[in-house]
């Protein structure tokens, strides 16, 4: 009976979030009953089976939306009209062919927004691929070779880590005039020294296993141990970091399309449409908030769920971590 | 101690020639800044005399050779726009951004050590599931959301604060939380975290045992958390100052930050340039004056010369 069980709590961690329905809290009725031990480790497999369903929820959403934006957005994000500006979302005093609102040209919100989100996502996306894939190289080579190369490496890092992120993007796309490439490669730029130094701590740490050591031993290549080895073992805490790193990319693209330096207008994003709508609730006795409040509200939900994801990796990855 | 310091010191100068040379090749590689400079339909006399005077006629080894010698002595140029030194207008918005930094800091560190601290002694608790939520929500909301957000729910709506501009203490509490947030949020974890962790130590164990006041047992748990505390700490004031870009510009705060901005929209290279520098700077100065406060703080980073790592 208990290893029937257990066998289904381990069923349900392994399978995917829509298979339990009940939810993280629907354990078995009869788990107060077991003893103590039993009762401990089963609430440890409880907590560990809670999944982040809001995040994969929100997320799901982001990348569906940012996927097949174009086809779901109900008009043309860049059709202006004038005679319709500035109305109001549905449940607001507006109607339900523009359920969240009108922009100060009559642009429809929720289509911006849908437009908006793909930028977003492939920004993001681009970023954290780019810089993950250079970072880990770094750590790895740094991390196996050791030595000299590991020694330069690193202080390249940290002098890297040492660059103001933000005002480098700024001054750089400043110069070079904004498009959406350059914000990529600017942003992978400075984010790639975090996933050098967490990934080659990782390295260090599993280089010295007896396992990689036996597997040198009985002649694996370095590659081979690369592959085999360390790869495979530093995969959890590159999720994690991706996880994180991709809420960070999220807020940087946003903070440089807020300052007119990111994808150029009239392309749509958070970023750029939040700064505009700030014109229009400083001036007018009513003001239209959600020019705002609902790009605003999309980055932090976007962004609060990358973070929740990457916690719950985060703890569910390492069983030293205690909450 | 003096080798510590002298290595840390030594490598913080690197990475300033290392920024330096970065800003350099990059404001060269973005094409003919006289060019840029000179009027649309300026004759090509005029763009080869601007090109004179700004010494670009040299070779490259040389204007890096000038570049170097006038950084060395603090002459960042000449604003193109103002007709004036760059170092000085730097120095005029420079104490706006200071006041901004040093306030939006204290509101974060305060609140946010303090919640950590609260978090970790009481696990579990009420004040911990709220300082959890609000570390969460104060990492996960954009600053200028938060800066937009709070102008218009204290500004637009109730009315408690100017929405922008600077003058009173008033017009500096907006843009305090806007710009603390983030350091509010991110030392409110490590805190909790740091603290746990000395708290599950057997020193702490012993002491408690012994009958130690809980004020004592705070005092001495601090102490040992207190490293990557203040290296987070550092870090993140650092950061304040180029974070401040967005908020400065939001709240038309007269500081640094809208100055690059400005410099940027009026192609005022020397200007974006100087900003960048000084910034970097002080972020180096800040990491080094962390580094330091190790030796200072903690014998075992003293003899083995390495820092410890802040997350």
């Amino acid at each position: 009976m208990a290893s029937t069980e257990t066998d289904a709590v381990e069923a349900a961690l392994g399978l995917e979030p829509g298979a339990t329905s009940g939810g993280p809290a629907a354990g078995p009725a009869g788990s107060r009953s077991r003893t103590n031990a039993s009762g401990l480790r089963r609430w440890f497999r409880r907590r560990r089976a809670s999944k982040p369903w809001f995040s994969a929820f929100v997320l799901a959403t982001f990348i569906l939306v940012g996927a097949f934006g174009p086809w779901l957005a109900p008009k043309d994000p860049k059709v202006i009209d004038l005679g319709n500006a500035l109305q109001p979302p549905i449940f607001f005093g507006g109607d339900w062919g523009s359920p969240l609102g009108t922009d100060e040209l009559g642009r429809d919100v929720l289509t911006r927004m849908i437009h908006g989100a793909r930028v977003a996502l492939l920004v993001s996306l681009a970023v954290v691929v780019l810089a993950g894939i250079f970072g880990l190289a770094v750590a790895v080579i740094s991390g196996y070779r050791g030595g000299r190369l590991d020694a330069f490496l690193m202080r390249t890092t940290d002098a890297s880590l040492a660059f103001p992120v933000l005002l480098f993007a700024i001054v750089v796309v400043g110069i070079f005039g904004p498009s959406a490439e350059l914000v990529v490669i600017i942003l992978a730029v400075a984010f790639w020294p975090s996933y050098a130094r967490v990934l080659r701590s990782e390295v260090l740490r599993i280089k010295t296993m007896d396992y990689v050591t036996m597997s040198s031993a009985m002649g694996g290549s370095s590659w081979w141990v690369i592959r085999r080895h360390i790869l495979p073992n530093i995969l959890p805490t590159l999720l994690v970091l991706v996880s994180l790193q991709l809420g960070l990319a999220i807020i940087a693209e946003g903070s440089l399309s807020f300052l007119g330096l990111g994808v150029p207008p009239p392309a749509p994003s958070w970023g750029g449409m939040l700064s505009d709508g700030r014109k229009y609730f400083m001036i007018e006795t009513d003001p239209a908030w959600w020019l705002a409040v609902v790009p605003g509200a999309a980055l932090s939900l976007t962004v609060l769920a990358t973070n929740l994801m990457g916690d719950w990796l985060r703890v569910n990855n390492d069983p030293t971590t205690k909450r | 101690m003096l080798r510590y310091t002298t290595v840390r010191l030594l490598q913080a100068i690197l990475v300033l020639w290392v920024v330096a040379t970065v800003v350099f090749v990059l404001s060269r590689a973005s094409g003919n800044i006289a060019e840029l400079i000179a009027p649309p339909d300026a004759p090509p006399e005029t763009v080869e005399l601007i090109k004179q005077n700004l010494g670009l006629d040299k070779s490259v080894w040389a204007q890096y050779w000038d570049y170097m010698t006038d950084l060395a002595r603090g002459d960042l140029g000449e604003s193109f726009a103002y007709r004036k030194d760059v170092a000085g207008l730097i120095g005029d918005a420079l104490p706006d951004s200071i006041l901004l930094g040093i306030s939006a800091f204290t509101f974060g560190a305060v609140f946010g050590i303090g919640i950590g601290v609260l978090s970790a002694m009481k696990q579990g608790g009420l004040i911990d599931s709220f300082g959890k939520g609000l570390a969460l929500a104060g990492q996960s909301v954009p600053s200028f959301t938060l800066a937009i957000l709070l102008i218009l729910v204290f500004a637009v709506r109730l009315g408690w604060f100017p929405p922008f501009g600077t003058g009173t203490l008033k017009h500096l509490i907006l843009p305090s939380i806007a710009l603390g947030a983030y350091p509010l949020a991110s030392l409110a974890r490590l805190t909790r975290s740091a603290v746990l962790e000395v708290l599950q130590k057997d020193h702490t164990l012993f002491e408690r045992a012994k009958g130690v006041s809980a004020w004592t047992l705070l005092v001495h748990t601090l102490r040992n958390a207190s490293l990557p505390i203040i290296t987070l700490a550092g870090i993140q004031l650092g950061q304040l100052f180029s974070g401040a870009v967005i908020v400065e510009t939001i709240f038309a705060w007269p500081g640094v930050g809208q100055m690059v901005i400005q410099g940027i929209n009026s192609r005022d290279y020397n200007v974006v340039q100087g900003v960048v520098l000084v910034n970097t700077a002080i972020f180096v100065a800040l990491l080094f004056l962390v580094d330091v406060s190790y030796g200072l703080l903690d014998p075992r980073v003293r003899r083995t010369g390495r820092g410890v790592d802040g997350n």
